[in-house]
């Protein structure tokens, strides 16, 4: 890998469920260093591509680079470099916080003596070392994503892989994995998230992709996308990502839907 | 209110969810492996009644018997006998509840006399309510062949006692669920369990010689000893007992055989009383969930953010890419990790323990009680080894069930999947291994020791069974996984395809082995059967490490099915 390998590129990814196609002909590059959102609507095939990045859904067709290793040719190697926190968490409900952590670094490898090390530095980073005997399945959700993420970066990966990381988070929670974010960027890591909350984006990602119906619609750097957005509706207006949104997936969806009210409400 | 005039009755919210419970039966039937299912039901079901039939007809036979000899001093053993079938089936079954929890009901708009009788109507399906209701039903009848004038009055007072320990159950789950949601008092219960079972076992041992006649002396001595023992134990227990359900509801049919109505007015009373105790307790534990309390381990409590001050203070994380694989010439980190995750998961989850208890507590009743000890043929333990195993192996066929959300990090960790199938065969392995020495233990001290060609190949063709179950368990696993609940007592799914593979398996290769030791018998070669179950083993166990490389693929081809399975929520 040299220096100016990309993390992430996919080619013609495509992922069908049966007649369904959740994923269609994305193509995607992704600089090292970049901390990438990756928005779009429900059902757009956020989920289906992060999983598919990671490892956790094959394609149907197409390909996957990964530091410029080919994730169907070198799953294991591809793995040992990425950090992923699932839609699911992927925790064990009846290990404690530390249990879990140590479990996951030796399962990628770490010995013991510095998986106890970081094990504590992160329990201790994410306010999670004062109750060490509570078992994960009694942690609130907010406690729960802390550790999903203490749990992806124990192995200090060079891509983090983060779906809908602030969902169901407060806000002194989404602090702290914020500053840990931008820490983790500014030692030249790369995040790739996708999240509804679009100015939490907005205020973290220098890169944007919006995928809808399965399909790339656009991906640049976010005054790339903001200045051809702009372009487009003649304004010069500084745009924020929620207004770019609209604008390029929203007035598609509210163009199609007619005009209704639910009378009865209220 | 856009169309919410009337709050819905009691009858109409009762009929939804019973619709909603037998739509949920059904479409269970409609996933993928749903027609598997039907027909393990369809096996299973004939086979199950057939066991349950003996008590049925035992306790039918008993009290006809009881009551036809004017003996009633036994009617109170009968009733208790009943009460501890119940006991135990509920212990050693899975339950067969709704598929849903029904604490999610309180969201709707429900009375909570609607919601106490959705707790107390759910669930009367269950085998250990229907097999033991069924006895006691069976009792009534028995006794109204005996006395036919008898049969109304024993009909209302064992319906009472029915329905008092159906109470009594409800009352007590509500409690395990309430108190195995704290971790310390779940470890103090389990552990009162442990202790209660060894009491058990040695005062069992202690009076009880099964149906061995005492042939010299010296044992007919000892045999009038513990049976002196066992009567002044009973006579010491009586009044506790006579005063409990079981022993209230043998004294008011006794005084109403004896035509003394008046006199059973006051047991009947006390059956009255303990009903209406269970179900209160049941009730005011319920109503605290019915408002909002959670007695669930799942459910999180409320979020406690950290000092604010506490964040800008955080220790920077200086994390840097690694590429330490460790290369422990021994046990694999990963393999290591695995079985240590395994092992915490099943100490700290008394819905796993128990049955892993049950079967040798069961080997041990039913080889000392019966008197089968006395009756030492070679098949002893074998039979003993292969209930045991029968017992266990439906676990076998769902190794990732626990694992729930957490299989996710296998697929995304760097490791080989079969290394943890592996880890997870050596703990099953592992923990079949000591409940083999503790069932051999059992069986080897009361009764004589088998010849060395029979022990030899009782091992051999143990070993043979277990490494078929595991490979096969194992593509079962993975190719059905389905999510157990370890928050929910007696609420696990295993599916009974899954019991149904295993005990043909266990048929099978129990064919396999009685073929085998019948030839040998036959030709009178007694060693034979050690080296034909050698080789089977051996076999047994290339067929089980092709199969385990064979698995990673599989594994990772249906990846996405078995993430999606287990990630239900």
């Amino acid at each position: 890998m040299t220096p100016t390998t990309p993390a992430v590129v996919t080619t013609g990814l495509t992922r069908r469920f049966g007649d369904f196609t959740a994923v269609q002909e994305v193509n995607l590059s992704v600089a090292p260093g970049q901390f990438f959102g990756f928005l779009g609507p429900n059902g757009a095939g956020k989920s289906t591509t992060i999983k598919m990045l990671t490892g956790l859904l094959a394609p149907t067709s197409g390909s996957i680079h990964i530091l410029g290793l080919d994730t169907t040719a070198s799953p294991l190697e591809v793995k040992r470099q990425i950090g992923v926190v699932p839609e699911g968490l992927a925790l064990f409900g009846r290990l404690t916080g530390s249990e879990y952590l140590k479990f996951v670094g030796q399962m990628y490898g770490l010995d013991k003596v510095l998986t106890a090390q970081r094990t504590a530095e992160l329990l201790d980073f994410m306010s999670l070392a004062s109750e060490p005997k509570k078992l994960i399945t009694d942690y609130s959700h907010g406690m729960q994503k802390k550790l999903a993420l203490a749990a992806a970066v124990i192995h200090g990966p060079k891509i983090l892989f983060l779906d809908e990381p602030f969902e169901g988070v407060d806000a002194i929670a989404a602090g702290t994995l914020k500053a840990m974010l931008q820490g983790m960027i500014a030692r030249g890591a790369t995040i790739f998230l996708t999240s509804h909350v679009l100015e939490i984006v907005e205020r973290l990602c220098t890169h944007i992709a919006i995928i809808d119906k399965g399909r790339l619609i656009t991906h640049g750097s976010l005054e790339d996308l903001r200045a051809g957005v702009a372009t487009a509706s003649n304004g010069s207006r500084h745009l924020t990502l929620e207004e770019i949104f609209i604008q390029v997936v929203g007035s598609q969806h509210t163009a199609d839907a007619p005009a209704r009210e639910l009378t009865w409400l209220g | 209110m856009a169309g919410l005039e009337n709050l819905p009755t009691a009858r109409q919210q009762l009929t939804a969810i019973a619709w909603l419970r037998s739509r949920l039966f059904l479409n269970n039937f409609r996933r993928k492996g749903g027609k598997g299912e039907v027909i393990a039901r369809i096996f299973l079901y004939p086979l199950f009644a057939l066991l349950a039939i003996f008590p049925i007809v035992g306790a039918g036979v008993g009290a006809f018997f009881i009551v036809s000899r004017n003996r009633f001093d036994f009617l109170p053993y009968l009733l208790w006998a009943i009460a501890f079938l119940w006991t135990t089936l509920t212990i050693s079954t899975q339950a067969q509840a709704p598929s849903f929890d029904l604490g999610m009901l309180i969201r709707f708009p429900l009375r909570f006399s609607t919601y106490l009788a959705t707790r107390l109507l759910f669930g009367l399906l269950d085998v250990p309510t229907v097999v033991s209701s069924l006895s006691l039903f069976a009792a009534t009848i028995g006794i109204g062949i005996a006395r036919p004038e008898l049969f109304p009055a024993a009909a209302l007072v064992l319906l009472l006692l029915d329905l008092t320990i159906l109470f009594f159950f409800r009352m007590i789950f509500l409690w395990f669920e309430r108190l195995f949601a704290q971790r310390k008092t779940r470890e103090l219960i389990m552990g009162l369990f442990f202790v209660g079972m060894l009491a058990f076992q040695y005062v069992n041992v202690t009076v009880n010689s099964g149906n061995h006649k005492a042939s010299t002396p010296a044992e007919q001595a000892h045999h009038t000893r513990r049976i002196g023992i066992a009567m002044r134990a009973a006579h010491a227990a009586a009044p506790v007992l006579n005063a409990l359900p079981p022993g209230l509801a043998a004294t008011a049919i006794r005084d109403l055989a004896a035509r003394k109505p008046t006199q059973a007015i006051l047991p009947t009373l006390g059956i009255c009383a303990f009903a209406a105790a269970f179900l209160g307790i049941f009730a005011r534990r319920l109503r605290g969930e019915f408002h909002g309390e959670s007695f669930s381990e799942t459910a999180a409590p409320a979020a406690t953010p950290p000092p604010i001050a506490a964040v800008p203070s955080s220790p920077s994380l200086t994390l840097t890419p690694t590429q330490t694989l460790s290369s422990t010439p021994r046990l694999s980190p990963v393999l290591a990790a695995c079985m240590i995750k395994e092992i915490r998961y099943i100490t700290r989850s008394g819905p796993l323990l128990i049955p892993l208890i049950a079967p040798v507590f069961m080997a041990f009743i039913i080889v000392t009680r019966s008197g089968l000890a006395n009756h030492s043929g070679p098949w002893l333990l074998p039979a003993t080894l292969a209930y045991v195993l029968l017992a266990l192996t439906a676990n076998m066929y769902n190794i990732l069930g626990i694992d729930g959300v957490g299989v996710q990090l296998y697929f995304l960790a760097p490791i080989r999947f079969s290394d943890v199938i592996l880890a997870k065969n050596l703990v099953g392995l592992a923990l079949i291994a000591v409940e083999v020495l503790i069932t051999s233990a059992i069986v080897l001290s009361t009764s004589a020791t088998p010849d060395l060609p029979s022990l030899l190949s009782t091992y051999l063709w143990l070993a043979f069974t277990l490494l078929i179950s595991l490979t096969l368990g194992n593509i079962r696993s993975i190719y059905s996984p389905r999510l157990i609940d370890l928050s929910k007592f007696r609420r696990s799914r295993q599916g009974q395809l899954n019991v149904l593979i295993g005990l043909l398996i266990l048929i099978l290769c129990a064919a396999l082995g009685a073929a085998v030791l019948y030839l040998a018998s036959h030709i009178h070669q007694p060693w034979l059967p050690v080296p034909v179950f050698a080789l089977l083993t051996a076999l047994a166990g290339i067929f089980y490490r092709l199969n385990l490389d064979h698995l990673e693929q599989i594994a990772l081809d249906r990846r996405e099915i078995i993430s999606s399975e287990l990630c239900k929520t």
